[in-house]
């Protein structure tokens, strides 16, 4: 890693902070009379901050003019490393909310209250929960089908033989996502899924806000799973539509156009579902309206806002 | 959403204090048969009490009756069979506590006057008749 590029990525690093904090600083309200959900909101949005921030700079980077030549030849495969670096975000944003998880305050005071209620990772996923799992589960298949179609070497997709007068003609078209790019690809699915539910059971399992009521904490709990899927979403989504339209270009160079337009629409509506899922989650409210104050998105008391 | 409250200063253990709230509620009918309680484990991460705690109670109350529990669906509220009376007349028994605790609290007894009251009831015998000073 050159000096230059620590420097670019540092400034990176800083204009994502910057970026997101402004974010968080126009959706934050101060609850007029809770301190306490104060500081588990700040808590929150803090670790959402941190893992935002780490994704950025990672994906910045990567695609940075002053380091994606570089990376592209650092792995055996050509751009193998370029190809996973979403994926690798998601892993890294996941580990960051883990440990925002295990530092969740532990309950004090000598009073304590605990809803009688089982709250379980899948409960907690609302709607996000399925369809990131369709979108991996899609990916996934995706990639098995690229793998067992790519040509001699994995990294490219052979032509329709042709046969001519003076013999057969065939060709080739890639970078394509062949077993050398699939492999590596499905394990990291495989391993951002574990991490999924394994930090929607961290959120399932910390301990109740002290001081919340059990509605207000259950809120706290799907606003940190939503934040989690989002963000998962998001990257992985735009990581496997690059896979995809990277497919749809190369099956198109070897005029096999019908297979070249269904993968570019799967890869295009997957990529378009995640980013528009992934930032949904800025509107949602964090916490039930409280009567008398104002809302997150700026709705009546009377109308509360629906949950993104 | 049911809630559970304890209170770790208090002189009542607070296995005693999980276990007294549950069986009231399962009595109350606010918990169900089918309703399935936290696990153990994670009943006492919300409290921040030791598992051994939350465990004594739902033995306790798995003695009584009130809740099951088993290795793979944990601990589910149970309608015991050894009741004598229907859901709907402990039901209708308890809106009548709930009219006599509400009168008691509007003639200014606190808590534990009302559940003096209410023990001593219960420590009588069945036949022995009520008898209270003249005035």
């Amino acid at each position: 890693m050159t000096g230059l590029s620590l420097v670019a990525l540092a400034a990176l690093g800083a204009l994502a902070a910057a970026v997101l904090a402004a974010a968080n600083v126009v959706r934050s309200r101060r609850h007029p009379q809770r301190p306490v959900l104060d500081a588990a909101l700040r808590h929150e949005r803090t670790t959402s901050l941190v893992a935002g921030v780490v994704a950025l700079s990672l994906i910045a980077y990567v695609v940075s003019p002053a380091t994606l030549p570089g990376l592209t030849g650092v792995t055996t495969t050509p751009g193998l490393l370029v190809a996973l670096s979403p994926f690798i975000a998601v892993v890294m944003v996941l580990a960051v909310r883990a440990i925002g998880e295990l530092a969740w305050p532990r309950p004090q005071g000598a009073v304590r209250t605990a809803p009688l209620a089982r709250r379980t990772a899948h409960g907690l996923g609302e709607w996000r929960l399925p369809l990131f799992l369709a979108t991996t589960a899609l990916t996934a298949a995706a990639l098995v089908v690229f793998g067992l179609t790519a040509g001699e070497g994995g990294g490219s997709v052979d032509a329709p033989l042709l046969v001519t007068v003076d013999g057969w003609v065939t060709a080739s078209s890639g970078p394509y996502p062949g077993w050398p790019y699939a492999g590596p690809l499905l394990g990291m699915l495989g391993v951002i899924t574990l991490g999924v539910l394994g930090v929607l059971r961290l959120i399932a399992r910390r301990g109740v806000v002290s001081g919340a009521t059990a509605q207000e904490d259950d809120s706290l709990r799907r606003l940190s799973a939503a934040h989690v899927l989002a963000g998962t979403q998001l990257l992985t989504g735009l990581g496997s539509a690059a896979v995809m339209l990277t497919a749809a270009l190369a099956l198109l160079g070897v005029d096999r156009t019908g297979a070249a337009v269904l993968v570019f629409a799967v890869g295009s509506a997957i990529g378009i579902t995640s980013v528009v899922v992934g930032l949904s989650v800025l509107a949602r409210q964090a916490l039930p309206t409280v009567p008398g104050t104002p809302s997150v998105t700026g709705a009546s008391a009377a109308t509360p806002a629906p949950q993104a | 959403m049911r809630t559970l409250t304890v209170d770790l200063d208090s002189p009542v253990p607070v296995y005693e204090q999980i276990r007294t709230q549950v069986a009231a509620l399962v009595s109350l009918g606010t918990l169900n048969p089918g309703d399935r309680l936290p696990s153990s484990r994670d009943l006492a991460r919300d409290l921040g009490v030791a598992v051994g705690t939350v465990q004594r109670a739902y033995r306790e109350l798995e003695a009584a009756g009130a809740v099951s529990s088993r290795p793979r669906t944990g601990t589910v509220v149970t309608a015991p069979a050894h009741r004598r009376s229907s859901v709907a007349d402990q039901r209708s028994f308890a809106d009548l506590a709930t009219q006599m605790v509400s009168r008691g609290r509007e003639l200014g007894l606190d808590d534990s006057a009302i559940l003096d009251i209410v023990t001593g009831l219960l420590q009588q015998p069945v036949d022995a008749p009520r008898t209270h000073a003249q005035r």
